[in-house]
């Protein structure tokens, strides 16, 4: 095996690439990225960056020298358009190619966008390192700042805002933001911080439309209320990058199917946002968005392309994210469902600085811990391990 | 010589893990440290939180046995706050 290329070149497709180096693979390696930037970290965008404590620079996850260490032939600003999987070959839409042994693919997610919507300027999405540094720089100007969609992303959003004194309005269809991941209290303990702060929250709303024409001016709700802003930013989720991949043969539904060892077809990997790994922690494979879950994938992807087609290992994880807002950490491992039973554990709800853990049935399915991060370890043992909530109640007696 | 600091580009690559020798030093970045706790799962025999909220290097100076799990601890970590110093 000589040659093996990577396309993403973001946490996922860099995280591979070392990979690939670290256990000794010193043949041809192509990092192929469709920005311009060398590759960065996304979560200080949507606070550190937006709030302005930080400049671009400090996103990225090497120096520009940094690189020479990895042998790469970095492929940046440039989209793959298409991947034989016969000729082995991902072709490049500048009309150039790269051949490989072993193909890597960790495209990554673009953000959903609200569907009719004309774009104009003051609409904004973020996910990006340019999307971040357009906003920043229209916070500088902005006096009120509507938010479409209160998920984590509109809500760091809104948070950062308010640290930058700008008013903010956010708007949520569901009626209690988060629900769906947190559960309906913990998503209202939220809820309720971010109104403290001064958020106009709006929830079970929808919009309807966006006004101003050479500008943006404000959305309308769907109860019929207007919201002025200059600045709309739209956060609605991410959709995975795989529209490239058409016809390929790669079996793509809400991202690219794969095995437990990440592979998706013979010597054909994906890691990260754009892939549905089979994972056992689950007994399924969901497409997961969290950065721990770019990071695990692509090793694995990597180490599993090292190994070759019959070698690869099975993959379990248990996910974990988290999310900074105001002057509080929110960490979640598991996956929870809105009925699960949730038992605060330590902290309270009015501290709004406590543990919580999910219980389904006879087993732990999640713990939530805001402000403290050192009950997360003990409960990661255990989620990783039995899962009993017998198990969890003697961690709890033990304290 | 530190072959790779934490996190950011004006100090240097972060989570970076140069090939295998033997460790020479273990150093976190405490302005940088988030409490993720990532570095404790991968090695609990170098990284522990103590109670009171605060990020302790046990052994600053693991044995080569210790390397990949130190390795695995700076790939992990959300904020590229640690850091393997060589000779």
């Amino acid at each position: 095996m000589r040659r093996i290329t990577i396309v993403g070149a973001s946490l996922a497709g860099l995280r591979a690439a070392e990979t690939l180096r670290d256990r000794g693979f010193d043949g041809a390696l192509t990092l192929v990225g469709d920005e311009s930037h060398r590759p960065y970290d996304r979560p200080p965008l949507s606070k550190q960056v937006l709030q302005g404590t930080w400049e671009p620079d400090q996103t990225f996850f090497r120096r520009k020298d940094g690189y020479d260490p990895l042998g790469l032939d970095m492929r940046l600003g440039v989209r793959a358009t298409s991947a034989d999987l016969r000729a082995r070959r991902v072709t490049l839409a500048d009309g150039t190619y790269s051949d490989y042994d072993r193909l890597i693919i960790a495209t990554g997610a673009r953000v959903r966008t609200l569907p009719g919507i004309v774009p104009r300027p003051g609409l904004l999405t973020l996910r990006n390192l340019d999307d971040a540094l357009v906003l920043r720089d229209a916070l500088t100007r902005a006096t009120r700042v509507a938010i479409v969609g209160a998920g984590f992303i509109g809500l760091e959003v809104a948070a950062s805002c308010r640290a930058r004194g700008v008013d903010v309005t956010a708007i949520e269809s569901l009626p209690v933001p988060l629900a769906p991941i947190l559960g309906p209290t913990l998503g209202a303990m939220i809820a309720a911080m971010h109104r403290d702060h001064g958020v106009d929250l709006r929830t079970g709303v929808t919009v309807a439309g966006v006004y101003g024409e050479s500008r943006v001016a404000g959305v309308v709700l769907s109860d019929g209320s207007r919201v002025d802003a200059d600045v709309v930013v739209v956060g609605i989720g991410v959709a995975p990058n795989t529209e490239w991949l058409d016809g390929s043969g790669l079996t793509i539904d809400n991202g690219i199917v794969c095995d437990g060892s990440c592979a998706a077809a013979p010597g054909v990997y994906a890691a990260g946002d754009v892939a549905r790994v089979v994972n056992r922690w689950y007994g399924e494979s969901p497409r997961i968005e969290h950065w721990s879950n770019a990071v695990e994938q692509a090793v694995h992807a990597a180490e599993n392309a090292l190994a070759g087609p019959g070698a690869g290992t099975s993959f379990s994880s248990v996910p974990y994210f988290w999310s900074d807002q105001y002057d509080r950490k929110i960490q979640f491992i598991g996956r929870a469902r809105p009925h699960d039973e949730v038992l605060v554990v330590d902290g309270s709800l009015a501290e709004r600085r406590l543990t919580a853990l999910f219980r389904r049935g006879d087993r732990v399915v999640a713990c939530l811990a805001v402000n403290q991060p050192k009950a997360l370890l003990k409960y990661r043992k255990l989620l990783a391990g039995d899962a009993s909530w017998r198990a969890a109640l003697s961690d709890i007696a033990a304290g | 010589m530190v072959k790779f600091l934490g996190r950011r580009a004006s100090r240097g690559p972060r989570g970076r893990v140069e090939r295998r020798r033997d460790i020479v030093k273990v150093i976190v970045d405490m302005s940088l440290c988030d409490l993720h706790g990532l570095c404790v799962e991968a090695a609990p025999e170098v990284f522990e939180i103590s109670d009171d909220g605060a990020l302790i290097v046990l052994n600053e100076t693991p044995e080569a046995a210790l390397r990949a799990k130190v390795e695995k601890a700076v790939r992990e970590c959300p904020t590229g706050a640690i850091a393997i110093q060589e000779s």
